[in-house]
């Protein structure tokens, strides 16, 4: 039981550690999750950063090329020294530009003189020229020798910018600055490289994206809320919004001061529990499961369960049905006493208690039995202790009416020893004052089986109960008779057959024979003639059990006036062999005469008769601890 | 050498030589690139760098305000080629600024920070002058609201005496006698910061600008 305890308690904390993985695993596996997705936002984050920057490069390169072109080098030269037509240069430089717009597909391209003035635009601000740039940075170091890129915000618009000076011989001339507004086509181009959603925001509002994002309205707010560490870190940590990761990045140079700015969006994945993703991934695709990855976890399951189930049996079934056999042998007589070493823990400390239990009845069963021996010197009569359990009583049976005619009860099922087999007779009903319940004992005296017998004890109190398991059912004592007393000396006759008001409950097998008449001496001798109807039990000798049953009254005033030849006859039997008993066992026959033995086995006979209804006392001599004693069985 | 600074009993002369740092040449990181043309080397960015140089006195103790009398005087700046002339605005408390907007865009000057009260935003368009007048001293950064690579400082002096270089690079400030912070803000932050006594022998001093401030 201890192993069973303890299996069974390992098995509810490892239910216990499972069901709180269960719980806890999806939680821990999401922030894992969740780590691991932002750690890919920063770095597809950071992977824009280089895009963009490699991108700015082809752009400086290709401002490089066209600011190496001959026209526009020799016409920014003239604007660059003054007296050359301002005009015409404009319109020389504009042609080229164009020429060269018609290759890249910019929108912005520009030059400007040696001193920061434009001298001709094509696609933003096209009519515009002679207006001064060299504020602007890119411009400036363009004209100071530096290629570079910037981003500039104009008019609401983003627009990425590189520019590249122009060089004649020793000295420079001007510079060559071509950009390209920051719309959907690019958004669309850096999620194609990224595989991530790219939303564009300049001065706090969306200015392209790749898709209609659920959170595009949020995301303004969002990236002011991350000023300070855009400015100074020029990126964002990953943020969830809505169920979406965002990540901003900022884009470098001049128009990072109107919040230039480029987020990344990705669906977040969502944390949901064990069971949900299990369902989930079995909905999608079962036989893309690793099934076989499970065999060790049912082999492991069916294991447990098969331990578990070793366990039950061989700590809990088995013992229990030791012990259900043996409480069995134990109603049935087959044991005196029930296998203590056979049985440990609980069920051992049971078998001891019941094995005590047993003793002590016994003991006291005993004690009464030598209590109420026979006061003759010499003679004792002793009933035998019963190695069983009583069975139970049934239920006594309605009363019966008088002019009933009743059934003759059937023989009744039950422990006869075979040396004295008895034939139930139909015989008129016992006094009321006899309710003969049926004993199926071994061994108590004539006392204590009228105590009995008198007071029957209620179920479940008293010794009884220890016994009542394995009662024999008896039929239901005859009560209530209402018949009329008899002349001892006339015929015994039943005054009419009782009929019973309602059917006298079922007695199994057997069916009661019908009633019949009987007169005393037909019933004595038809108990000369007492078959053995009831057989007896393999195995059980006649010590073992005594038979109680209602004496017809013919048999009562036969056995108390003793006029009987063959009960004489029976005596002087038992005379000679308690005579030849004694001597045997080397015990004096002082004071033991055939008449005062005779008068004792009439008394006692008489007793027995009265109280027990039976309708015969068979006598016995036995030797124990080599002294002779007498045994009296009631007969019915 | 332009002077604001004013004579009293008991003034002792402060004079100084600053001395610039070789100028950077190398790119600008923050993300963008500059890249030598591998033809011809690079020039210094700024042709006269004293236009973004200003050398600050300001007295550590209690002095007398020079707001009166100076009502009537205007300090004048110019928008012109995306770009803030002079990068140091030097307004006496109580004078007039006014910006002129000669480039063909609008701008929007403002100080940025918590001191926009001083000369808050409002659009200038093209060709159009703003006036405004500062309502206290300070050193405040001033920025471009629509291209905010326009940039420069706004220095409105009350007891402060603020002095330009000359062209080469000295300068000279008569104060009176007592404990004064030196700064020198040069190319958009203050380069140079220390204390210094002014007494009757005055002082002589040689600070080293970096190439540009942070």
């Amino acid at each position: 039981m201890f192993a069973l305890r303890l299996w069974l308690l390992v098995l509810s904390i490892a239910l216990a550690i499972a069901c709180a993985l269960l719980v806890l695993m999806p939680r821990t596996l999401g922030q894992e999750l969740d780590r691991e997705f932002d750690a890919r936002l920063e770095r597809t984050q950071h992977a824009a950063a280089l895009l963009l920057r490699v991108n700015a490069r082809k752009w400086i390169d290709t401002s490089a090329q066209v600011a190496s072109d001959a026209v526009l080098v020799e016409s920014l030269d003239q604007a660059t020294r003054g007296p050359a037509d301002l005009q015409l240069v404009h319109k020389t430089v504009q042609d080229r530009l164009k020429y060269f717009n018609e290759r890249m597909k910019v929108d912005l391209v520009l030059a400007v003189d040696a001193h920061g003035r434009v001298i001709a635009r094509v696609g933003l601000d096209a009519t515009i020229y002679k207006d001064g740039l060299e504020g602007y940075p890119l411009v400036s170091d363009a004209l100071h020798g530096l290629r570079g890129d910037d981003t500039w915000s104009i008019g609401g618009k983003l627009y990425r910018v590189a520019a590249s000076p122009v060089i004649q011989r020793d000295h420079y001339v001007g510079a060559i600055v071509i950009g390209q507004e920051a719309t959907t086509e690019l958004a669309e181009s850096m999620k194609g490289a990224l595989g991530t959603e790219v939303v564009l925001l300049l001065r706090g509002r969306v200015i392209a994206s790749t898709a209609a994002l659920p959170i595009l309205d949020r995301l303004p707010i969002a990236s002011s809320s991350l000023a300070t560490e855009l400015a100074h870190n020029a990126r964002s940590t990953p943020l969830a919004l809505d169920g979406w990761g965002v990540v901003f990045g900022v884009f470098a140079g001049e128009a990072s001061e109107h919040q230039a700015l480029f987020a990344l969006c990705a669906p977040r994945h969502s944390t949901t529990s064990l069971p949900a993703r299990l369902v989930a991934a079995v909905g999608r695709d079962p036989r893309a499961l690793p099934w076989r990855l499970l065999a060790p976890i049912g082999g492991g399951a069916l294991g447990i369960v098969v331990f578990g189930f070793i366990l039950v049996s061989v700590f809990g079934a088995r013992p229990l049905r030791r012990f259900s056999r043996a409480a069995q042998g134990l109603s049935r007589g087959e044991l005196q006493r029930l296998p203590e070493p056979e049985f440990s823990g609980e069920l051992g400390v049971a078998v001891r208690a019941i094995n005590s239990t047993i003793e002590r009845i016994s003991g006291r069963v005993r004690a009464e039995g030598r209590a109420s021996a026979n006061s003759t010197p010499g003679i004792r009569t002793e009933l035998p202790t019963p190695p069983a359990p009583a069975p139970a009583l049934p239920a006594p049976a309605p009363p019966l009416v008088a002019s009933t005619p009743a059934p003759t009860p059937a023989p009744v099922p039950m422990h006869v020893p075979p040396a004295a087999p008895v034939e139930r007779l139909a015989v008129p009903p016992a006094p009321p004052r006899a309710p003969a319940p049926t004993l199926a004992t071994d061994s108590f005296d004539s006392k204590k089986t009228a105590a009995r017998a008198a007071w029957p004890l209620p179920a479940g109190e008293g010794p009884r109960d220890l016994f009542s398991q394995s009662l024999t059912p008896l039929p239901p004592p005859v009560q209530h008779l209402d018949t009329e007393p008899h002349d001892l000396n006339a015929p015994y006759e039943l005054s009419a057959p009782y009929e019973t008001s309602a059917p006298l409950p079922s007695l199994g097998a057997l069916e009661p024979p019908p009633a019949r008449p009987l007169s005393t001496a037909a019933a004595l001798s038809t108990r000369q003639e007492r078959p053995t109807a009831r057989a007896i039990p393999a195995g059980r000798s006649f010590d073992e059990a005594t038979s109680v049953e209602s004496p017809s009254e013919a048999m009562l005033i036969a056995a108390a006036h003793g006029t009987s030849e063959e009960i004489e006859a029976d005596f002087l039997r038992v005379f000679e062999e308690f005579v030849e008993n004694r001597q045997r066992c080397g015990e004096t026959m002082d004071g033991v005469t055939f008449d005062k033995f005779v008068v004792k086995l009439r008394h006692n006979r008489a007793q027995l008769i009265q109280r027990y209804g039976c309708t015969d006392v068979r006598f016995q001599v036995y030797v124990r601890d080599g002294k002779t004693a007498l045994k009296a069985t009631p007969i019915t | 050498m332009s002077t604001l600074a004013f004579s009293t009993a008991h003034a002792g002369t402060v004079r100084g030589q600053l001395t610039v740092s070789a100028e950077r040449t190398d790119p600008t990181s923050d993300g963008l690139w500059r890249i030598e043309n591998g033809i011809l080397p690079v020039t210094p960015r700024s042709a006269d760098p004293r236009s973004e140089c200003v050398v600050l006195l300001e007295p550590k103790g209690p002095a007398h305000s020079r707001e009166t009398g100076i009502k009537n005087e205007t300090v004048t700046g110019e928008l012109r080629g995306m770009r803030l002339s002079p990068a140091v605005l030097i307004v006496p408390l109580g004078a007039t600024l006014e910006i002129k907007n000669e480039d063909l865009v609008p701008h929007t000057m403002a100080v940025v920070g918590a001191d926009a009260d001083v000369f808050p935003g409002r659009p200038t368009p093209a060709g159009a002058t703003r006036s405004e007048r500062p309502k206290r001293p300070g050193v405040f950064p001033l920025r471009d609201e629509e291209s905010p690579h326009i940039r420069g400082w706004l220095v409105v002096t009350d007891t402060t005496i603020a002095v330009r270089p000359d062209e080469r690079w000295a300068w000279k400030i008569e104060a009176p006698d007592g404990l004064y912070t030196l700064r020198v803000l040069y190319r958009g932050g203050f380069a140079v910061e220390r204390t210094i006594d002014v007494g009757a022998k005055g002082a002589d001093l040689t600070l080293v600008l970096p190439a540009s401030a942070r």
